[in-house]
């Protein structure tokens, strides 16, 4: 029993909590997208494909891991700007807006996604370990780079939390998203405030992509593979809702990494559904309300 | 308490918390047959939780609603309008990309027996005629082809009480019908509701005071969430308690 | 529509008509247009079916035959967004389910066409109502998501379900009969099966442009144009999403059920995202709301992606660029242009517009 704790359970539960901060890195931006712009963005699993590709180029042509980590996220801000600029905002008046963004981020999501296929092939590509090794903490292995990872993410969750929370940018973004006329007639500018947050939720995808990279592998679906996880986070936990991402992003990959253990991998995907649903049955707006309102 | 037959529409100490805020308090009201009963109050008093209320849009968190002395406190809408409670909106409520006649034919069928029947639409005889006869009444025989999206605002207010008028009701409830309409408009929608109010028992929930006191037999006003004052207009008019909440408010 | 035919002769305006006279005919000059489209479509496509027949073609007949197959599953996905105003991002889902239905009829109880119509017509209002009570509680996008995330996990499944034949799907599928009685063809008869399809797609699309003319399409379009009016009426906009969705299911579970005549295989894929984006591409260039559009689209689309597979295999990247240019450009569709033309030709007598 105890050797089943410290050889199975323990570490599957910390890969889980490694997953689970890199899955609300990617939560953070959808939410945080849709919380302000209302717009459901479908290509946000090929922006994390892209910065895991990224990160792949950058690592090939000699960049140090440590760097490209700074790098790819700022890569990746020049491409939501691009994307709010160019194609959100052709429709973001019309009357479908929520229908017309969503399927335009879907129109986007193919190209990309075909086009990661054209440049580096479908097969799977894996970067090295940046930090192989680990220490041992009451018998149980922790290995390096997911403790790292942990951290990490942390740590950007944290910033991320405070930015929205106590800047003025922040400040901004929140009464933006809780009425663009009023926040527009108090001065805040609110499209260049678009603008920013998309490149944000854009970079935070990215740097999810990098970081996960060296533990799964990089490859062109991966975007399909992890956007249903972080659309599910996102709905469990409140379209919009920061604390919502952060808990049920970090919840959920628990119950996956236990269900996969105790049940099937298989059957974890329909149970996170079924939790979903759920939440949805009882709770439509999710477990907390969203950005800017409360 | 009341019998049946001449309260059609009654509440009894009718209150919905919002978070910490008491926005309806209590409020008793009983709305005799025929006639025009308005409930006004200033902005914020109210008016509209309370008119949520009876229509079901919002449960109450205490009291109760009797519609001809059967409760329908919590009773889906769609029930409403079939136990014969309808209601029109302070912003316009249509169907915009539907024609004037379909908005009407739409809420006539609504009601009928077959109202997701499988025939052509053509069949349904009786949803059409009503349609019909409203699209007359209304004077918007001219616009029945045009999109009620592209109508003036003037007429799109008129179709929203005919859209609310097309289920046949015993009560009908209007918010703020002339809301945003020009001098003339309001004129003539206030001879509508006045001609309307032979036929039917109507509340009408308004923020023109002036309107309000020569169309109706009883004034409700509300302030703060409470009951703050019943009766004929122009003892409500008279009112010490609502000359200080009304009307110096205003 | 099913009027009496004096009626169509009045002009919309004519003086002493009444209004639901003139409000009629006012909506036959709207289906006009699409009218005619859908005339010239079945019509050529009878024309192409016996040329290419004749000539003994067996490529282009078969690809039409697909582009039919899913252009049914694209008029599933109008029913949903052009009628009740729902986005399905998942409707490959019951066409996948219609499919593995078909095949397993067809290789473990019996050979017979009209079974597997059975059972994938069974297989749609059961899966259609299981999937539709858990997605109509959520509302807009969300809707979408759930759609969305229930094709993809009943696909994962699958793809793990050894007894469903895993990632390799079902194969050796055999050749069925069809027969109508009075005449009977082979699917593998590239000719003979075009038209079965033909055929099924006909009945389909003649069915629901019958039923947008019925107080139940007319109340499927109040939910999609004032969802939140409709309860005030006295309707109830849950249970009619939900007869939309089973309706929707339905139409797709059957056109699932074909395809595994035509290809000889069912495999996950077929309930993959790419081919719920397929239909929703092919009904966005074809126009929503339109019924014929999405048949249109999804030719339009089946073909070009044949043509653009001769030059690159990057079709995705093509098709995407595409839908694009008709999400920002012309979201109505192709035929939804035509109708507005049409429309406001009509129209032009009394100024119109706000």
């Amino acid at each position: 029993m105890l050797d089943y704790m410290q050889f199975v359970l323990a570490p599957q539960m910390l890969n889980g909590f490694a997953f689970g901060i890199a899955i609300v890195l990617m939560a953070l931006g959808l939410t945080i997208i849709f919380g302000l712009l209302d717009v459901i963005n479908m290509s946000h699993g090929e922006f994390f494909a892209i910065g895991a590709y990224a990160g792949v180029v950058l690592l090939a042509s000699g960049v140090n891991f440590w760097v490209a980590v700074a790098l790819v996220p700022l890569l990746m801000l020049p491409v939501g700007v691009l994307t709010e600029r160019l194609l959100v905002r052709q429709v973001f008046d019309s009357a479908d807006r929520h229908t017309l963004t969503l399927l335009l981020t879907l129109g986007l999501s193919m190209i990309f996604y075909d086009g990661l296929k054209m440049v580096f092939g479908p097969n799977p590509l894996r970067p090295d370990n940046p930090i192989p090794g680990g220490i041992e903490v009451a018998g149980v292995f922790l290995p390096a780079y997911r403790m790292f990872l942990i951290f990490l993410g942390a740590a950007i969750i944290a910033a991320v939390w405070a930015i929205i929370y106590k800047t003025s940018l922040g400040a901004m973004i929140r009464a933006a998203a809780f009425d663009r006329n009023m926040a527009s007639s108090l001065g805040v500018p609110v499209s260049a405030v678009y603008s920013a947050t998309f490149a944000f939720g854009t970079a935070l995808a990215g740097l999810a992509g990098i970081l996960l990279a060296p533990i799964f592998s990089v490859f062109p679906t991966m975007g399909h593979e992890f956007i249903v996880i972080a659309f599910t986070v996102v709905i469990v936990g409140g379209m919009g809702s920061i604390k919502g991402a952060v808990l049920a992003g970090l919840l959920l990959t628990q119950v996956q990494a236990i269900a996969s253990l105790i049940i099937s991998p298989v059957w974890t995907d329909p149970i996170l559904f079924g939790i979903m649903v759920l939440v949805l049955m009882f709770r439509p707006q999710g477990l907390f309300g969203r950005l800017g309102h409360g | 308490m009341s019998s049946a037959d001449d309260i059609v529409l009654e509440t009894r100490g009718l209150s919905v918390n919002f978070g910490g805020l008491r926005a309806v308090d209590n409020v008793d009201i009983a709305v005799r047959r025929g006639g025009i009963t308005s409930i006004i109050g200033p902005n914020g008093a109210g008016k509209s939780t309370f008119y949520n209320l009876v229509t079901g849009a919002i449960r109450p968190t205490a009291g109760k609603v009797f519609l001809e002395g059967r409760e329908i406190t919590g009773t889906p809408t769609h029930k409403l309008s079939a136990m014969g409670l309808s209601r029109s909106f302070q912003i316009t409520n249509l169907f915009p990309q539907s024609t004037v006649f379909e908005n009407l034919r739409l809420a006539a069928h609504a009601l009928e027996p077959w109202s997701l029947s499988l025939l052509p639409v053509g069949r349904a005889k009786r949803a059409e005629a009503k349609a019909e006869a409203l699209v007359e009444r209304f004077g918007l025989g001219s616009k029945a082809t045009e999109m009620a999206g592209h109508l003036s605002h003037g007429e799109q207010r008129r179709l929203e009480i005919a859209v609310a008028l097309a289920c046949d009701p015993k009560i009908l409830i209007l918010d703020e019908p002339t809301q945003g309409m020009s001098h003339t408009d309001t004129e003539e929608a206030s001879r509508m509701v006045r001609d309307l109010s032979k036929e039917i028992t109507i509340v009408l929930i308004e923020h023109d005071i002036d309107i309000v006191m020569d169309l109706s037999h009883t004034v409700v006003v509300l302030a703060q969430g409470r009951k703050l004052a019943e009766g004929p207009p122009a003892a409500v008019r008279a009112n010490k308690d609502v000359q200080t909440a009304y009307f110096g408010a205003h | 529509m099913a009027d009496d035919g004096s009626v169509t002769t009045s002009a919309p305006r004519s003086a002493g008509a009444t209004a639901a006279v003139r409000a009629y005919a006012q909506e036959r000059i709207e289906w006009r247009a699409l009218n005619i489209a859908s005339i010239v479509f079945f019509a050529g496509a009878v024309a192409f079916g016996v040329a290419y027949g004749l000539k003994g073609d067996t490529f282009y007949l078969r690809l039409a035959t697909e582009a039919l197959i899913f252009g049914a599953v694209a008029l599933s996905v109008d029913i949903l967004l052009g009628f009740a105003g729902l986005l399905s991002l998942g409707q490959a889902l019951y066409f996948g389910l219609g499919a593995y239905a078909g095949a397993l009829v067809l290789k473990q109880v019996s050979e017979s066409f009209w079974l597997v119509m059975g059972v994938s017509i069974l297989v749609g209002v059961l899966s259609g109502l299981i999937g539709g009570l858990i997605a109509i509680r959520a509302r807009g996008v969300y809707f979408a998501l759930i759609t969305y995330g229930l094709a993809q996990i009943v696909a994962k499944v699958i793809y793990n379900t050894r007894e469903l034949g895993a990632s390799d799907g079902i194969t050796g599928i055999p050749i069925v009969n069809v027969s109508f009685g009075f005449w009977q063809t082979k699917a593998d008869n590239p000719a003979g099966f075009f038209f079965v399809v033909l055929a099924v797609i006909a009945i389909i699309y003649l069915g629901l442009l019958y039923l947008s003319g019925t107080p139940f399409g007319r109340a499927l379009s109040g939910v999609r144009i004032n969802e939140n009016r409709m309860p005030f009426l006295g309707y109830r906009p849950d249970r009619l999403k939900l007869a939309a969705f089973v309706l929707a299911s339905t139409i797709a579970s059957i056109a699932g059920g074909l395809y595994p005549m035509l290809r000889g295989f069912v495999s996950p894929e077929l309930m993959y995202f790419d081919a719920s984006t397929n239909a929703i591409v092919a009904t966005m260039i074809g126009g929503t709301g339109t019924l014929i559009g999405p048949l249109y689209g999804s030719v339009i689309l089946v073909f070009l992606k044949s043509m653009i597979g001769t030059i690159t295999t990057h079709q995705i990247m093509v098709i995407g660029a595409l839908f694009m240019i008709v999400v920002i450009f012309f979201p109505r569709g192709l035929l939804g242009y035509l109708r507005e033309i049409v429309v406001a030709r009509s129209r032009t007598k009394d100024g119109g517009g706000p």
